[in-house]
């Protein structure tokens, strides 16, 4: 009987383990912390608006004209990307200016994107979270998608 | 009516009265476990079964094991289900954006999405521009 009920409560931990935002380090940005900040915008969309590009969560949060906050947020990306499957990076003056990493995953592929335009000629510093199936290529694909529409914008 | 039978039984089993036909009938119904009291405690004693019935006992024993991990089993599913199901179908409303403080559902996140995807994109471009002109000032120096 008490293998039955340790077999159990080991289900239980693993299922809970799951649904606790699969235990990444900048999980803790997305506590609720930024929604009352008068510097920083925090997002969540799921459903229609993503499953066009084939995920399921996108989460962000942007952060304006406080460059400090970077020396935060960037250990705990470096602390989740240890075991990206794929990752690109580009510094500027000494700093992290572009990340994006692909975290895989058994079920659903996850994604970390940073960017600090402090470090060139902005001041925001946007973190994005993206799930779902969509794979690398096609992430990527939207990025560039988004581009093209910016410069047509811009045209 | 089988309880009243076996008291018969074990009356005329203790009066020396009851045939060897009747005497295996008996044998075999204190063995099933399925009856009880003071005289079925003394049949079975005297008739020296009480070790057998409880060896019969663990099988009853492991049947119980059984159901209880087939209701752990049950439980472990249910536990598991609900919380797939609580992460794709919570009550969250599907878009949320927080400025100042202010709550906002909707468009305001999906047009929020959609200018963070482009700052992203930007910045990846200029990686990719970066590396290009990498590439060609080292073009220029294989000949």
């Amino acid at each position: 009987m008490k293998r039955i009920v340790i077999a159990l409560l080991l289900v239980i931990c693993g299922q809970l383990a799951c649904m606790a935002q699969k235990g990444l380090a900048i999980n803790r940005l997305f506590d609720g912390r930024y929604h009352k900040d008068s510097c920083a915008v925090e997002t969540m969309v799921r459903g229609a608006a993503v499953q066009k590009y084939d995920l399921d969560l996108y989460r962000s949060v942007t952060i304006t004209g406080r460059p400090a906050d970077a020396n935060e947020i960037v250990p705990l990306i470096r602390s989740d990307v240890k075991n990206a499957v794929d990752s690109e990076e580009s510094y500027k003056n000494g700093k992290l200016y572009y990340g994006f990493y692909s975290l895989g995953g058994k079920q659903t592929n996850r994604y970390i994107l940073y960017l600090n335009q402090n470090v060139a000629d902005g001041d925001k510093i946007v973190l994005l979270y993206l799930e779902g199936d969509a794979g690398v290529k096609q992430v990527k694909r939207m990025l560039k998608k988004k581009k093209n529409v910016v410069n047509v914008d811009n045209f | 009516m089988q309880d009243i039978d076996i008291h018969k039984l074990i009356d005329k089993y203790f009066d020396g009265t009851i045939s060897d036909e009747q005497e295996n009938e008996l044998r075999g119904m204190l063995l099933s476990g399925n009856y009880a009291g003071e005289d079925v405690d003394e049949a079975l004693a005297v008739m020296g079964y009480w070790a057998v019935r409880r060896r019969n006992n663990v099988g009853g024993r492991r049947r119980r094991a059984s159901w209880a991990a087939a209701a752990c089993t049950a439980v472990a599913i249910f536990v598991g289900g609900w919380a797939i199901y609580g992460l794709h179908h919570d009550s969250a409303p599907e878009s949320v954006a927080y400025i100042n403080g202010i709550e906002y559902i909707g468009d305001r996140a999906t047009d929020l999405m959609d200018s963070q995807l482009m700052m992203m994109s930007v910045a990846a471009g200029s990686v990719e521009e970066s590396i290009s002109d990498d590439l060609s000032v080292f073009a220029g120096l294989v000949d």
